[in-house]
């Protein structure tokens, strides 16, 4: 269970528009998007479904700079 | 370091006080979502697939825009895009009545190439079966596999082994006010949003980020709210076409989902089936465990169960997969992959008792590694009066059958922080609390108000707390994760010692005493050392004028904690002649750490157990194979617990420490195990498919005759 909010270091940046419900409760953090976890539900906060502008799939596997869609926190990657 | 007190101080916490908004909810004086009505505003529907795969090679919104009284038309599928489950949404409008709304979508062309699909698990992990996703190769999810010990060397020292499919089907929300927004433009920059949502501040920022606005241009309000269970986080696909239809006609826009939308793409808990073979020892130790298992969370993934559950296992193995299906997605529910694999793990631990011949409270207490349970074993068993058990499941007489059933749980809720809040004391001595949660329906309205009162010497009615408004810009936290409560109150509690600390600040001269002897009760400030020396609530508050005594807080971890315990025992009685099951009584006891409001925990226990009924005996999705349609997706074929189901509940708050946690999710999870467990305990016959209807009854009971 998630326990105190701890400042998460990404090794890699995230799209901005990623999303899953454990970022949205206290505790939760960033590090959620960042490792596919099987028994989570991802959405894209720009379409609000679980394709992304591209019509492709969303998750923290596959939303990557890859995908003509990706929008990075920040615009740069997240340190 | 800070405390709750023990429990002799408290005057207010930890005792049973009526929730604040009682009264407004039954005089309906309660304002939801779904009762706000702006001046102008406009209603908004939207048009949805009833195919289940196809592709949109036209859609012509000519004639919708056409009509009178319509005022904008919005896409919300591309031609070209592929429609991937029933419900899915193609359009929307926005128009001066419903009624015209509702003739609006109508009109709406929409021409589809339509697909093949797949709707039930087993349709899709069929050979040759549509292949529906790219990603998935027989629409299945790569496994996610782990194992710990040695499960062939624990199958070698097994005495007995049970082999069995346990399978729960997909479970609605069934959240009574359906997902929806209110929107409206203040103008081009400001947006305000009336949301029936569990996280004022997700979809404060969700919206500000889709709508390329300031996160502080953006109010999002929640003053009550009719059920969320995990749906609710974020604006979904009806939030943001209630924004864009407001920005597109100027005009404030109300847009809630049907009941029937709020079956198909509202979410819901996805289906397990495990394949387990476990073994346990002759002195009843569980000794291996093997489970091959899936789930469909719909057309996404999130078909996560827990597997094996509580209990100690030392050697095993579980591979899970994601099932794809044509069908809406799955979202959070009431402690996602919890009851199902509860169900699958108190079924066969009692399989496993029986085959060793024991008693399966006594299986449980050997392999049960939580000291609080053992301990609730105890109480519950005396509860419910497990001595009364058939000792031979199915031997009691006569044509309806009564047995007895036990399951477990467990859960976090430690909540996190974030919570930004202040406690106001003014001169005329009201006294506000303001903070950025929403009360879901759980009562942390009240609990905030307890906690304040209970601080400053006031009674709860004395607080005017203001939640449900990102407009303050106090953030706090979505309420999942049962974590609400522990997020909130740490904070709220500090706020209050410390905008009392300020008041003793001002009064301690008048009073001639350090400001460390003064304390708070039954409105009046006193000196510890000398209780002679007095002054009113009002009379020290006075002495602040025109100012405000304004505290924020922190939260202090030492206030909560994380990790709950529960057990429940179940009392069923079976017709054997038509198969009803009736629940005679439920004994759920709940860790709870330190419940602030007795009446409010005993109320989520309640509402837990109803949701496990529901989920034990009535609730299933139903899909058509060949349609691709969802043949229940309405409130009489999809049927949930009513008055006539829900049995006498047993709600024991087990507070074994002054730490604040949560318990929204934890009490629907043992019940569906519990239940099972009992009609087998009376029947004789085991089913290890939920629901357990009548027609599986008399099935069952006729196999085991023939």
């Amino acid at each position: 269970m998630l326990e105190g909010k701890t400042l998460p270091i990404l090794d890699r940046p995230i799209c901005q528009n990623l999303r899953t419900k454990a970022i949205y409760i206290p505790g939760g953090n960033l590090q959620n998007l960042v490792e596919n976890n099987p028994g989570s539900h991802y959405w894209c906060n720009c379409t609000m479904q679980v394709v992304g502008p591209d019509d492709e799939f969303v998750s923290p596997d596959t939303c990557k700079q890859s995908r003509s869609c990706f929008n990075p926190i920040g615009g740069k990657p997240v340190v | 370091m800070a405390s709750w007190g023990e429990a002799s101080e408290s005057r207010l916490i930890g005792k049973r006080i009526p929730r604040l908004s009682g009264k407004d909810k039954v005089t309906g004086k309660a304002k939801y979502t779904f009762d706000i009505n702006r001046p102008g505003m406009l209603y908004g529907r939207i048009l949805r697939s009833e195919v289940a795969r196809a592709n949109v090679v036209g859609l012509d919104l000519n004639d919708a825009e056409a009509m009178p009284g319509v005022r904008a038309v919005l896409p919300l599928i591309e031609v070209g895009r592929q429609i991937r489950y029933q419900g899915q949404e193609i359009a929307a409008v926005a128009a001066e009545t419903d009624d015209i709304a509702k003739d609006a979508i109508r009109r709406i062309r929409v021409d589809l190439e339509e697909l093949p699909h797949v709707v039930t698990e087993e349709d899709a992990m069929r050979e040759n079966a549509p292949q529906i996703r790219d990603d998935w190769a027989g629409n299945q999810s790569e496994p996610n596999v782990r194992e710990e010990g040695d499960i062939n060397a624990g199958f070698e020292q097994a005495a007995v082994e049970v082999e069995a499919t346990y399978h729960t089907p997909v479970q609605t929300h069934v959240c009574l006010e359906t997902h929806g927004h209110v929107a409206e433009w203040e103008n081009d920059e400001n947006l305000i949003v009336w949301a029936s949502t569990q996280g004022v501040f997700g979809v404060r920022n969700d919206l500000a980020g889709r709508f390329n606005l300031p996160a502080n241009q953006v109010r999002v309000i929640t003053e009550h709210m009719g059920g969320g269970f995990g749906s609710k986080f974020g604006p979904g696909v009806e939030g943001r076409t209630a924004v864009e239809l407001a920005r597109l006609t100027g005009r404030p826009v109300k847009l809630m989902l049907t009941r029937k939308a709020e079956h198909l793409v509202a979410g819901n808990r996805p289906s397990m089936t495990q394949h387990v073979r476990a073994a346990a020892t002759s002195d009843g130790r569980i000794i291996a465990y093997d489970m091959k298992g899936y789930g469909t969370g719909g057309i996404s993934s999130g078909a996560g169960f827990q597997a094996p559950y509580v209990y100690h296992v030392p050697n095993r193995r579980a591979e899970r997969r994601n099932v794809a299906v044509n069908v809406g997605n799955q979202r959070a529910m009431r402690a996602p992959g919890h009851p199902q694999g509860a169900f699958a793990m108190d079924s066969l631990m009692d399989e496993l008792a029986e085959k060793l011949g024991m008693n399966p409270l006594e299986f449980r207490r050997i392999n049960d590694p939580s000291e609080i349970r053992q301990a609730q074993y105890t109480l519950g068993a005396q509860e419910i009066g497990w001595h009364r058990r058939n000792s031979v499941p199915g031997s009691g007489t006569g044509v309806k059958k009564r047995g007895m059933g036990v399951g477990s749980g467990q859960w976090g809720g430690g909540g996190g922080g974030g919570t930004q809040a202040r406690v106001t004391i003014n001169s005329d001595g009201t006294v506000e609390a303001v903070t950025g949660t929403q009360d879901i329906g759980t009562g942390i309205r009240t609990a905030i108000a307890i906690i304040v009162a209970e601080e400053l010497g006031l009674n709860p009615t004395d607080i005017m707390v203001k939640v449900g408004d990102s407009g303050p810009g106090l953030p706090s936290g979505g309420s999942g994760g049962s974590q609400t409560t522990a997020s909130v109150a740490p904070v709220i509690k500090t706020a209050a010692a410390a905008a009392k600390q300020k008041l003793f600040q001002r009064v301690a001269p008048q009073l001639q005493a350090p400001v460390e002897d003064l304390r708070v009760g039954n409105r009046t400030i006193y000196v510890v050392s000398d209780r002679t020396k007095t002054i009113k609530w009002e009379l020290a508050t006075g002495q602040l004028g025109m100012e405000s005594i304004s505290e924020g807080g922190e939260w202090d971890r030492e206030l909560r904690q994380g990790g709950v315990a529960g057990t429940q025992f179940a009392e069923v009685e079976v017709d054997t002649e038509t198969g009803a099951i009736s629940v005679i009584k439920i004994v759920a006891v709940q860790d709870c750490g330190l419940a602030i409001n007795r009446l409010t925990t005993e109320s989520q226990i309640n509402g837990g157990v109803i949701m496990g009924l529901g989920q034990a005996l009535l609730e299933e999705r139903f899909m058509d194979a060949v349609t691709g349609r969802m043949l229940n997706a309405n409130l009489e074929d999809y049927k949930v617990p009513g008055t006539f189901e829900i049995p006498e509940i047993k709600s024991i708050v087990f507070d074994t420490h002054r730490k604040v946690t949560g318990v929204g999710e934890p009490p629907c999870i043992p019940t569906l195990g519990a239940i099972a467990n009992a009609v087998y305990n009376a029947i004789g016959v085991r089913i290890r498919e939920l629901p357990i209807t009548p027609d599986k009854i008399l099935t069952a009971l006729a196999e085991k005759k023939a």
